[in-house]
């Protein structure tokens, strides 16, 4: 075979890059539909990492096995960053896409993209990035005391109220969205195995 | 949902503002709101975006959020008062969040609606977006109203084998629905990648001159004063 | 122009579609059949010319093959890609953009054109092609014809002078077939040289210069015009190729038209999108009856199966099975639709398991009988997608029996099919019907039609036109609406 077709090889060929885009859009969606059944709920809201983690998981497997190279969840991380900043997302969220695809890069990168624990790892990592924007909530916590405090809410209430959700909402958050993780990576390795590897398109 | 972006051709509204400028006026508007001292300033700012949305052409949305913005102050500040402690926590935290991601949302609603695709693509091209992102997401916006089309048909399918395709569906049957759902549709998408690869690369997309764009974009004089007006709220961040 | 010499290719993986030690000289200007079986190699003598085998496809390569001095598999694609546009099946998955205009000039933004250039191309190939309708809109609201068209001005715009089309009437209806040739024709005037794989060969007997019959990537024999003309019948259907003439057709003398009418449409009004699009619908149709249901793009063919399925729920009027009145919810017990995308409606890991998937306590030996009887059975253990269309189709039709369906619903079952699988599906279809089963296709198949329905229905302007036996009569109607 001709030195040029090598040589595209290595690198991201158009054809990662188009299925890429596609998976992309895949996973928009995925969000969306953990988005829209959740995120406008004020006791579901906290539970929108957890569903989107849950059912973009086989997008994600699929994808990471179709282009197992370098660069792939990175774009993903781009483009998905890109669209939220685009709609107005909180800016906190877009940044946490492109910081945690980075770091699932690396984590998959460690085992050539090909294996399967690192890169379920990754996954992880990667779908933590809803709490991008609630983490909000705490970054803020200077203002809305103030705010608060200007209005003069009892201070007590206050504290409790704080200390409540500073404490262990966001450790919660972060462990239950990444057990989510797990349980849609591992979906999405039984369905490769039992159905896209043997279909012969991953 | 047809698309994120607008696909038609038409144009609306006093103001059509560039792409680049609207990418602007969102990390500007986001700065804003992030630094934003007082709820006073908030308010502020979402009433300029509502004008800017009226400017824009898009008055329904605008209205609508407007309306909707008002019920998330109300309710915060009602719950503040009169909510029994333990709703009181949950609502009240709910509001602020909404009030605070609120802004931009209806920034971002109004620039998207007024965006055509091949504008903002054009406008990714003359900010020198990496090839290696701009395929991508020129074919994700392309396959997301496509997958809405799959869907139809994959429910469909699922129908006539006597799954439902619903979320009590999944509930009762979880596996089976999984399978229903995510084989169909994985299985189209990558055969779809495929033959989209082939198309774009027997059109010459490995091209290595930097493509040219058919849709030339330009500054105007609202992109001016859009730019200025947000720079000077920003500005107020400091001052006040 | 283009010459090929001792190419061998196998695709990485896959036993079948490669070629073997194939050579073949190609003038200026000529214009090029290439046909044959499914899989007898034709795809990949496309792919070879504008550059997808080797740069695109993996697997073993040797030989070598040259396009006006270029040697393909040492260029890289975007330069050949500027000699050399394609044209591809599926109209569905060409599109890069999601509007009309920038597709349309997408080939020449890859060269880098400078803007104005880009206009006075896009101006040109819109009048050129007299497309003037379809600038400025969005690809989701055009018909298959219409984004075939698209699909072709964008790689007209970039000006090549050959010309690969990979079976481009697979979904096209009757009037864009004729659009299709139409541009052909147009193409050959202007001196471009042309290739093209095809499996439905009539509307090209008078483009044709050359016509190459592949076997199991081999050529077997190279036919001009007036050879391939003078082919008898008999002699066509051995090596697999549809029909050169749809006036060659016949058609039966007479058909019994169904004695009991087990399904009565009573009134049927159709709505989409809160338009009416059909209205005044009254038919009956009894057990062992294949119904064609004919009718140009947009007539309601799609709505009036899916509502017949009971997958569609706007509309009035009354279904009755039997004589009890069916309400949507029970039509979809009784019915079953073989998709024209049959891989939406394929679920599991393999065809067995795909015969018993959601069904409690299946019995698996009436589902080993079918897929005996449907010539699966060696390919139980296959998954799926790994089937080929006609297989697929098959696969979709024993989940039907198994379920025990009694009215059978197939859209478009022969698009992209060879002579061979068209047969089969003829064959497979009149089975069906032996077993007292209401049928309905939707075709824009000529030649499906005639081979296996008993009786039309003609869909246009929102109501019925006509229903009619398929007899010796009543043939000039067919060929008034296929353009015979």
């Amino acid at each position: 075979m001709s030195s040029q077709v090598q040589a595209i090889k290595k690198g991201m060929s158009t054809k990662d890059l188009v299925t890429v885009g596609v998976f992309s859009a895949l996973f928009f969606v995925a969000t969306l539909v953990g988005g829209i059944l959740f995120a406008p709920n004020p006791v579901l809201t906290y539970f929108t990492p957890l569903a989107v983690a849950l059912v973009s998981g086989p997008v994600y497997m699929l994808l990471s096995a179709k282009v197992p190279k370098r660069g792939a969840i990175m774009i993903l991380g781009i483009v998905m960053g890109l669209l939220m900043f685009v709609t107005g997302m909180y800016w906190l969220w877009s940044i946490a896409y492109v910081v945690l695809a980075a770091v699932a890069e690396l984590v998959a990168g460690i085992g050539k993209y090909k294996n399967m624990k690192l890169n379920i790892i990754g996954y992880i990592v990667f779908s933590l990035n809803p709490i991008g924007s609630y983490i909000m909530l705490w970054i803020n916590q200077k203002a809305y005391t103030e705010y608060l405090t200007s209005k003069g809410t009892e201070q007590a209430y206050m504290d409790t109220m704080l200390a409540t959700a500073q404490n262990w909402m966001l450790p919660v958050m972060i462990v239950t969205t990444a057990l989510c993780a797990l349980l849609g990576a591992i979906l999405g390795k039984k369905l490769l195995g039992k159905q896209f590897q043997k279909a012969g398109v991953a | 949902m047809k698309s994120i972006l607008q696909i038609s051709t038409y144009k609306r509204g006093i103001f059509h503002i560039d792409p680049r400028t609207k990418l602007f006026l969102l990390f500007v508007g986001n700065v804003t709101v992030f630094l934003a001292p007082a709820i006073s300033y908030e308010i502020l700012m979402a009433a300029t975006i509502l004008m800017l949305g009226v400017l824009c052409g898009v008055y329904r949305f605008s209205i609508k959020m407007m309306v909707f913005y008002t019920g998330v102050i109300l309710i915060q500040v009602v719950g503040d008062l009169y909510f029994p402690n333990g709703i009181r926590i949950l609502v009240v935290t709910f509001a602020i969040f909404v009030r605070k991601i609120f802004p931009c949302v209806m920034l971002g609603g109004i620039l998207v609606s007024t965006t055509r695709v091949n504008e903002f693509m054009s406008a990714m091209n003359r900010i020198h977006m990496p090839k290696n992102v701009l395929v991508p997401l020129t074919v994700m916006l392309r396959y997301f109203p496509m997958v809405s089309e799959e869907w139809v048909h994959i429910k469909n399918a699922m129908k006539m084998r006597d799954v439902s395709p619903t979320l009590l569906g999944f509930i009762k049957n979880p596996g089976q629905t999984v399978e229903c759902i995510y084989v169909p549709l994985l299985m189209s998408a990558s055969k779809i990648a495929d033959e989209l690869s082939i198309a774009s690369v027997t059109r010459g997309i490995e091209n290595p001159k930097p493509r040219t764009c058919l849709q030339q974009i330009k500054f105007h004089t609202a992109d001016a004063l859009c730019t200025i007006y947000f720079a000077a709220l920003l500005g107020l961040v400091f001052f006040v | 122009m283009i010459s090929i010499k001792n190419v061998t290719f196998v695709y990485e993986g896959k036993e079948r579609d490669g070629v073997e030690n194939l050579s073949l000289d190609i003038a200026r200007g000529e214009f090029v059949l290439l046909c044959g079986r499914s899989g007898c190699g034709k795809t990949t003598v496309t792919r070879m010319i504008n550059g997808l085998v080797p740069h695109f496809y993996e697997g073993d390569f040797s030989g070598r093959i040259t396009v006006d001095g270029m040697d393909i598999s040492q260029t890289p694609m975007y330069q050949i890609a500027e000699k050399v546009g394609s044209v591809f099946q599926n109209p569905r998955s060409q599109f890069f953009n999601v509007d009309t205009d920038s597709e349309i000039v997408f080939g020449i933004e890859n060269l880098a054109y400078p803007p104005p250039v880009l206009q006075k191309c896009l101006d040109k190939t819109v009048s050129d092609l007299d497309i003037e309708q379809l600038t400025g809109r969005s690809i989701f609201e055009l018909s298959g014809g219409e984004k075939q068209k698209i699909a072709f001005a964008s790689v007209y715009a970039m000006s090549p002078e050959v010309y690969v089309f990979d079976e481009p009437s697979s979904n096209l209806d009757t009037d864009a077939i004729e659009k299709l040739r139409k541009n052909l024709l147009m193409l050959k005037r202007m001196g471009k040289t042309i290739l093209i794989a095809e499996h439905r060969l009539y509307y090209l007997k008078d483009l044709v210069d050359l016509i190459v019959y592949m076997e199991q990537g081999q050529i077997k024999q190279v036919y001009s015009q007036k050879q391939f003309l003078s082919m008898s019948d008999v002699q066509r259907a051995d090596m697999g190729l549809r029909t050169m003439d749809l006036s060659d057709i016949s058609v039966p003398l007479n058909s019994k038209k169904g004695a009991d009418c087990k399904l009565k449409i009573k009134d049927l009004s159709l709505c989409y999108k809160k338009h009416i699009i059909m209205r005044n619908i009254n038919l009956g149709a009894s057990c062992g009856e294949v119904i064609g249901i004919i009718g140009h793009n947009g007539a309601g063919k799609s709505t009036f199966l899916k509502s017949l399925c009971g997958l569609h729920k706007q509309y009035g009027g009354s279904f009755r099975w039997k004589e009890k009145e069916l309400k949507a919810k029970d039509r979809l017990k009784i019915s079953y639709m073989v998709m024209q995308e049959v891989g939406y409606q394929l679920f599991a890991e393999s065809v067995e398991q795909e015969c018993y998937f959601g069904i409690k306590n299946p019995d698996r030996q009436a589902g080993k009988q079918i897929m005996r009887q449907l010539g699966l059975y060696g390919y139980k253990d296959f998954h799926p997608n790994t089937l080929s269309g006609g297989q697929k189709q098959r696969t979709a039709v024993a989940v039907s029996m198994v379920c025990g369906r009694e009215v059978l619903v197939f859209d478009e079952p022969t698009s992209g099919l060879d002579f061979d699988s068209m047969k089969l599906v003829a064959n497979l279809i009149s089975e069906l019907s032996e077993q007292q089963k209401v049928i309905f296709v939707v075709t824009h198949d000529y030649e499906l039609l005639c081979s296996v329905c008993s009786r039309v229905i003609h869909f246009d302007d929102g109501m019925v036109q006509d229903d009619f036996l398929v007899t010796q009569q009543n043939i000039e109607k067919l060929h008034r609406f296929f353009i015979v």
